[in-house]
C-alpha cells in the first residue's frame, strides 16, 4: 500500500481535503457538497439527535433547524466561556452555547452537552470518510490546519477533535504557511511572499521568504475574530437599522428571523462579487402590527456594500502593515501577495490589496482549495524518507507567552515571531518558608499587563522540596514545538531532580 | 515482526469469534483473547503490543485497568450501546487508536488494525538513505553542541555578515529539520529536535541585532559560556510586596500599601523612604513611590 497523508481544511465555513497522488496535491472529491468537493463545515441533529447529518445537507437546513444546526464552530472552539467574543456569539448562534467545566464551552443539543471538539471531529471524520470512499481503503494520517494566529486552547481543541474522529494527527499547520507551500513548492522561487487570508471567521496575514524549498515564515499576525461572517453581520445591521428607520419600528429579532436575514447577507455579499447590484427581497420580514406583514425591498450596489464593510476590511489592512513592520521588509520588497479564503473574492477586497501593496495579488491558484493542498503536501514530506531536497517550513510562534509576575504585570518568556520548535527556561522560587506549591499564571499574547492579556491558564509547582524562602531554585522549561504547541517540564537546580508540574488550560475540558 | 493483538471483553462466545476473525484476516499476528482485565497483568505488553477493548468493562473496572492500557502502544476501543455510555469523548479520554460502536463493522475494524500496525512498523523502521555516518553526524553534532558557541555550532566568524549566517542556519536547518525523520528510531527524533531548537536560538541571537551586541560582549568577557541567556529570574510572589526580599524592608512595604488604600500619600511616601533604603532598587517600591509621589506633587496650576 502507498502511504497517504490527508491534509485537511478545516474552515470556519466550509472544509475540504486534499492528498499527494502521483507527486500532485489533489482535492478529493466529497459528494454531494458544493462544487463536489467543498462541505460546509455545519452539522445538523435530527431526531432527538439519533441521525447527524454533515456539510451541504445540513447547511440547507439551517433555517428549518436552526437551534440544532451547528455552523462556525471554529469561532468559539478552544475559547473561554467568560471571553467576550464567545459571549457575542453565544448571543448570535441560533443554537444554545453553554458554559461547560474549565471555563470551557459547549454546546446543548436535545438536553444533551456536547463539545465543539466533538462538532468539527464530525466534520473530520466526513472528510476522512470521503478520503476512504476515493481511495478504496483507509487513511488516518493527517496534517489540519488552524488560523496561525490560533492560541494554545484552540490548537489543542483542533487536535482533539481529530482524535475523536480516529485521525492521527501528525501535525498542525497555520493555514497561511500552508497556502504558501501550495504556491512555492517545487517551482524553484526565491521570492518573499505575503499570505493575505481573510475567511469566513478569521483573518491571517503572514510573510514569508521562500528560497529552494526553504520556506520561512518571517512574521504573522491576524484576529480570530474576523471574517466574512463579520461581513454576514454587518449586513444584516444594515439591513435591520433600514427597515427600522423607514418603517419607524422596532425589530424584536427572533432566531429565525436571524438566519433568513443572515442567508440573504451571505446571497448578497457572494452576488456582488460578480454583479453590481442586487435586489433584495425578503418576504414577510416587517411587522405592520395585527399579524400583518410586509416585504422588505432594496437594491444594494457594490458602492453601498463598500460602505458597509469598509470598517472591517480597514482592519486587515492595519494588521498587514504590522505583520510587514514586524518581518522587516518593505511593501515594495514584496515578491507575491497570495490571497486565501473566500472572503477574498469580494472586489472590493482585492482592490484594495492591490492598492495597499502596489501589485495586484496572484490570482494562480484557488483561493478555497489551496489549504488543504498545501497541508497534504506537508504531510507528504512527513511521511516520505529523509531527503536533503524535501521542503523544509520553518514557522513561528505567533503570540508572546508570558508568566504574570508582581502586581498586574506579565513577564514574557518567549517573543511571538520566534522559530519553532524553541526552547526558553526561567527560575522560580519559594515565597514562604516551607511553602509546597506555586501557582503561576501564564498569559498569551502581546501586552505586558495582565488585565489586557489573555489568560491561557496556570502551571502548578507542587510537592516542592522544604526550604527556606527564595532558596528554592526551580527551573521551568517553556518549550513551543513545531505544532505551536506548550509542553512544560521543571526540575529542581540544586537537586538535579526532575519538579512535577502541572499546566492546566483554561477553555479545555 | 510479529504484531501482539490481545482483546479483551466480558463476553467469551464474541471474544472467541472476534479472535478467529483476526488471526485470520491480519497476516503475521499473535492473538490472545482474555475474559478478565486482572489477565493482562501476566502478558508481555511490549511497545508494538495492540490491544482491543471491550467497554463492556465497566467504568470502575476501566480506571483500574488504565495503568495497565497505558502501557500499551495502541488500543482500539470497542463501545456497546448498553452500559456505561462509551463515547469518542470517552475513547479519546483513555488515549484510543480508534472506537468503534458495536457490532462491529469487520472490514472498518480490519483497515484500522493493519493501520496501526503499518504505523508501528513504519516508527521501527529506519528507512536507507539514513545511513550509519550519517547517525553518527548526528550524534556528534548533537553530542558537541552544548561545548560550542553559536558561531562554532554553524561555523562561522564573529564577523561573519548577516547574509551568510543565514545561509549557514538555512543548511542546518535543512539537514536537521525534525520533519524530515518522521519515520526513524525515538533517539535520533530527540537529537536531531534538540539540535533545530539549538539552532533555532543561535539563528534568534544573531539576527538580532541587540541580542548580537550583548551575547559578543558576553562572549568576549567569558568565552566558557556558550548561550544567551534568555532567563528571566522571576521571582513567584504570592503577595506584590513579597517581591521585597529584605523582611524589615517588606514591613515597611506592607506599611506604605496601606497607607496609599487609605489615601495618606505623604505616610506612604516616609515609608517606601525606609523600605528603599534597605533595598534601593527594588522594582516593585520604585513603582509605589513613583505613584505615590504623583499623587503628592501639587497639580500645575490651570493657565487663564
Amino acid at each position: 500500500m502507498s502511504e497517504y497523508v490527508l491534509g485537511i481544511d478545516l474552515g470556519t465555513s466550509t472544509a475540504t481535503v486534499s492528498i499527494v497522488k502521483d507527486g500532485m496535491a489533489t482535492v478529493i472529491p466529497i459528494e454531494g457538497e458544493e462544487e463536489g468537493k467543498i462541505m460546509p463545515s455545519v452539522v445538523s441533529f435530527l431526531n432527538e439527535g439519533k441521525n447527524i447529518l454533515v456539510g451541504k445537507k445540513a447547511k440547507d437546513r439551517r433555517h428549518l433547524n436552526p437551534i440544532n444546526t451547528i455552523y462556525s464552530i471554529k469561532r468559539i472552539i478552544g475559547r473561554k466561556y467568560s471571553h467576550p467574543e464567545t459571549i457575542k456569539y453565544a448571543k448570535k448562534f441560533p443554537y444554545k452555547v453553554v458554559g461547560g467545566k474549565n471555563d470551557s464551552v459547549e454546546i446543548e443539543i436535545f438536553g444533551k452537552r456536547v463539545t465543539p471538539q466533538m462538532i468539527s471531529s464530525l466534520v473530520l471524520r466526513k472528510a476522512k470518510k470521503a478520503a476512504t470512499d476515493y481511495l478504496g481503503f483507509e487513511v488516518s494520517d493527517a496534517v489540519i490546519t488552524v488560523p496561525a494566529n490560533y492560541n494554545e486552547a484552540q490548537r489543542r481543541a483542533t487536535q482533539d477533535a481529530g482524535k475523536l474522529a480516529g485521525l492521527n494527527v501528525l501535525r498542525i499547520i497555520n493555514e497561511p504557511t500552508a497556502a504558501a507551500l501550495a504556491y512555492g513548492f517545487g517551482n524553484n522561487l526565491n521570492e518573499k511572499i505575503a499570505v493575505f487570508d481573510f475567511g469566513g471567521g478569521t483573518f491571517d496575514i503572514t510573510v514569508l521568504e521562500v528560497k529552494d524549498n526553504f520556506f520561512e515564515v518571517l512574521s504573522t499576525a491576524g484576529d480570530s475574530f474576523l471574517g466574512g461572517d463579520d461581513i454576514d453581520a454587518a449586513l444584516v445591521q444594515f439591513m435591520v437599522v433600514d427597515i427600522e428607520a423607514n418603517y419607524n419600528i422596532s425589530m424584536d429579532m427572533n432566531n429565525e428571523m436571524m438566519t433568513i436575514l443572515l442567508a440573504e447577507a451571505e446571497r448578497i455579499k457572494i452576488s456582488l462579487s460578480t454583479q453590481d447590484k442586487i435586489k433584495v427581497m425578503i418576504k414577510n420580514m416587517i411587522p405592520l402590527g395585527e399579524k400583518k406583514y410586509a416585504d422588505y425591498e432594496r437594491i444594494i450596489d457594490r458602492k453601498l456594500f463598500q460602505e458597509i464593510i469598509s470598517p472591517i476590511i480597514q482592519r486587515t489592512f492595519d494588521i498587514t502593515a504590522n505583520a510587514i513592520e514586524n518581518a522587516h521588509v518593505e511593501k515594495n520588497q514584496i515578491d507575491a501577495v497570495i490571497l486565501v479564503g473566500g472572503s477574498t473574492k469580494i472586489p472590493y477586497v482585492q482592490e484594495k490589496v492591490t492598492e495597499f501593496f502596489g501589485q495586484p495579488p496572484y490570482f494562480g491558484i484557488e483561493t478555497v482549495l489551496v489549504i488543504s493542498m498545501g497541508a497534504s503536501i506537508l504531510g507528504h514530506t512527513l511521511i516520505s524518507g529523509y531527503s536533503e531536497a524535501a521542503p523544509v517550513l520553518l514557522d513561528v510562534i505567533p503570540l508572546s507567552v508570558g508568566v504574570g509576575t508582581v502586581g498586574d504585570y506579565i513577564e514574557i518568556i518567549i517573543e511571538k515571531n520566534e522559530p519553532l520548535p524553541i526552547e526558553r527556561t526561567s527560575v522560580f522560587t519559594n515565597a514562604t518558608d516551607d511553602q509546597t506549591a506555586v501557582r503561576i499564571e501564564i498569559f498569551q499574547g502581546d501586552a505586558r499587563n495582565k488585565s489586557e492579556s489573555h489568560l491561557m491558564g496556570d502551571l502548578v509547582l507542587s510537592d516542592l522540596r522544604k526550604a527556606k524562602r527564595g532558596e528554592l531554585k526551580i527551573e521551568v522549561k517553556f518549550e513551543v514545538d513545531t505544532n505551536g504547541v506548550l509542553n512544560i517540564s521543571a526540575v529542581d537546580l540544586e537537586t538535579g531532580k526532575i519538579q512535577k508540574i502541572s499546566l492546566n488550560i483554561l477553555g479545555l475540558e | 515482526m510479529k504484531a501482539k493483538i490481545i482483546i479483551c471483553m466480558k463476553d467469551e462466545k464474541y471474544l472467541r469469534s472476534l479472535e478467529k476473525f483476526i488471526v485470520s484476516k491480519v497476516k503475521d499476528c499473535e492473538c490472545t483473547g482474555v475474559l478478565e482485565i486482572k489477565e493482562l497483568s501476566g502478558l508481555d505488553l511490549s511497545s508494538y503490543t495492540l490491544m482491543i477493548v471491550s467497554s463492556l468493562l465497566s467504568e470502575g473496572v476501566w480506571l483500574k485497568a488504565l495503568p495497565v492500557i497505558r502501557k500499551v502502544q495502541n488500543f482500539i476501543l470497542l463501545g456497546v450501546n448498553e452500559g456505561p455510555e462509551v463515547t469518542d469523548a470517552i475513547a479519546l479520554k483513555y488515549g484510543a487508536a480508534a472506537f468503534f460502536k458495536l457490532p462491529l463493522n469487520s472490514d472498518s475494524l480490519l483497515n484500522a488494525v493493519n493501520d496501526i500496525i503499518e504505523r508501528a512498523e513504519r516508527k521501527a523502521k529506519v528507512p536507507d538513505i539514513i545511513t550509519k555516518d550519517f547517525i553518527d553526524s548526528i550524534t556528534d553534532f548533537f553530542t558537541n553542541m552544548d561545548s560550542m558557541n553559536y558561531y562554532q555550532l554553524f561555523g562561522i566568524e564573529r564577523t561573519c555578515s548577516v547574509a551568510d549566517m543565514k545561509k549557514k542556519y538555512i543548511s542546518v536547518a535543512r539537514k536537521f529539520h525534525p520533519d524530515k525523520f518522521r519515520n526513524v528510531p525515538a533517539e535520533i527524533k530527540t537529537m536531531v529536535y534538540e539540535i533545530t531548537k539549538r539552532a533555532n536560538e543561535a539563528y534568534s541571537v544573531l539576527s538580532h541585532p541587540n541580542r548580537k551586541v550583548i551575547y559578543d560582549k558576553m562572549l568576549t568577557e567569558n568565552p566558557d559560556i556558550k548561550r544567551f541567556d534568555f532567563r528571566n529570574k522571576v521571582a513567584y510572589k504570592e503577595n506584590p510586596e513579597d517581591a521585597v526580599q529584605n523582611d524589615q524592608a517588606r514591613r515597611f512595604a506592607v506599611l506604605a500599601k496601606k497607607a496609599m488604600d487609605g489615601g495618606d500619600f505623604r505616610s506612604a511616601i516616609t515609608q517606601l523612604k525606609m523600605a528603599m533604603s534597605m533595598e534601593k532598587n527594588n522594582s516593585y517600591l520604585i513603582k509605589l513611590m513613583e505613584e505615590a509621589t504623583q499623587k503628592v506633587a501639587p497639580k500645575p496650576e490651570k493657565s487663564e
